[in-house]
């Protein structure tokens, strides 16, 4: 069990590498709203795989798993929201 | 060997390197960003220090609601901004030649006023007794008939009250000042700059019940952890503003007597507990019986919770909805103009 901990939350870490990595190195605003955002969902959720894993109980487990949710569902929004007020600064920029 | 000696090294030299590129950096909107990391890495130190109660206060308020405000008023002042980079550039300017630097003698007062005080807090620091521990041997000597176990809460709503009534009184004076700055009577029916959006609305529909459950949570936490009035009104605010930007019911829509009513509860609960505590024969003002301390603390922080939570909605909104207003009207200004 602990062995699968240490590797859920080792392979979430790169995933946030990955995320922070493409955040700092991509090119344009969407590509790394996209890198950010996926990365992101899915370290945490590895990371929070690994916590549900080694937590002692059904009810701490059940409110990890909560916390990714609400953070799936924010972070999904906030991406679009961001894009969307990316595209429209463009159609100004463009007029 | 244990981690923690490197990362209080790591933290504090991130600490460091934040707070000199946001004082050296001479793009505002950068600046309001690094100082929303500075003020997260700042409540990391609070929790490496084991204040867990600041580090909650600080990431709320000196992170979250103090850069929400940055922002907003980094709206009204960008315009401006962009308009004097199109004429001329900023020149650095050195402070031995009168002619380049007319502003010097500024530069020089505010340099020998910082050094004064820079002074003054390292003789402060070095003057600090060897082994102290302040009051907190008192504090936890009284705790057992504060009505709480947590020491923190007992130090904010029982031993020392009148801070944090003051406290609620300078909230409520910023909400007056920012009501005078925008000539208002209070933020009712103000419209936010953007269309309420569908999914923002999705998304702040599922959020806000966990948010005010948090809220609740929060405050009975107070009794024997780190939490409290403070915390829970901060979120309280944050729940009223995110529903205010989805278009949803919130501090604008309340009945004015409902709002005046939740501004000065917190303040007024106190001011009438010291009038009573006053009258009693024999006692010292906001000092109360020990057997009511408990229900009085829990009621205490409940009516400051609703003040705190709505006075820096309010705060917030009118800040945030003062970008829109100035927006319309530089567009009306120039719509004149152009039909001149």
């Amino acid at each position: 069990m602990h062995i699968l901990a240490v590797l859920l939350c080792l392979a979430g870490a790169f995933f946030f590498l990955a995320g922070t990595a493409g955040l700092l190195r991509f090119p344009d605003s969407p590509s790394r709203l996209h890198a950010l955002t996926k990365a992101d969902n899915l370290g945490l959720g590895l990371i929070v795989l690994a916590l549900v894993v080694t937590s002692s109980s059904l009810a701490v487990a059940l409110k990890v798993i909560l916390v990714w949710l609400l953070a799936l569902a924010a972070s999904t929004s906030i991406c679009f929201l961001l894009g969307q007020s990316m595209l429209r600064q463009d159609q100004r920029q463009d007029q | 060997m244990s981690l923690a000696p490197i990362f209080d090294i790591l933290l504090i030299t991130a600490l460091l390197l934040v707070s000199w590129r946001l004082l050296g950096n001479s793009d505002l909107f950068q600046a309001a960003v690094l100082f929303i990391s500075f003020g997260l890495f700042l409540s990391l130190a609070w929790v490496r220090l084991q204040a867990p109660d600041i580090a909650l206060a600080e990431a709320a308020v000196g992170a979250g609601l103090t850069g929400a405000l940055l922002f907003a008023t980094l709206k009204i002042v960008e315009p401006k901004q962009g308009r004097s980079k199109n004429g001329a550039q900023p020149k650095s300017c050195r402070l031995d030649r009168a002619a380049e630097c007319p502003g010097r003698m500024h530069y020089i007062l505010a340099s020998i006023f910082v050094l004064g005080l820079a002074g003054l807090l390292l003789t402060a620091v070095f003057s600090l007794p060897d082994t102290a521990n302040g009051l907190a041997g008192l504090t936890s000597g009284f705790l057992a008939q504060s009505g709480v176990e947590h020491p923190v809460t007992a130090v904010l709503l029982n031993f020392r009250l009148y801070d944090t009534w003051l406290e609620l009184g300078v909230l409520l004076l910023a909400l007056l000042g920012v009501l005078g700055t925008r000539d208002r009577l209070g933020p009712q029916n103000v419209t936010a700059a953007q269309p309420p959006n569908p999914v923002l609305s999705w998304l702040v529909r599922g959020l806000a019940p966990f948010m005010l459950l948090a809220t609740v949570y929060l405050l009975w936490l107070g009794d024997h952890a780190p939490g409290g009035a403070f915390q829970a009104g901060v979120v309280l605010a944050a729940t009223l503003v995110l529903l205010w930007l989805a278009g949803l019911g919130s501090v604008v829509r309340m009945p004015r007597h409902a709002w005046l009513f939740s501004l000065v509860a917190g303040f007024s609960a106190m001011l009438v507990l010291a009038l009573c505590t006053t009258l009693a024969p024999d006692a010292v003002a906001l000092a109360y019986p020990q057997s009511w301390a408990k229900a009085l603390i829990l009621l205490l922080e409940s009516v400051a919770t609703i003040s705190i939570g709505v006075i820096l909605a309010s705060l917030t909104v009118l800040v945030l909805a003062g970008e829109g207003e100035a927006n319309g009207a530089g567009a009306a200004e120039t719509d004149g103009k152009n039909g001149m």
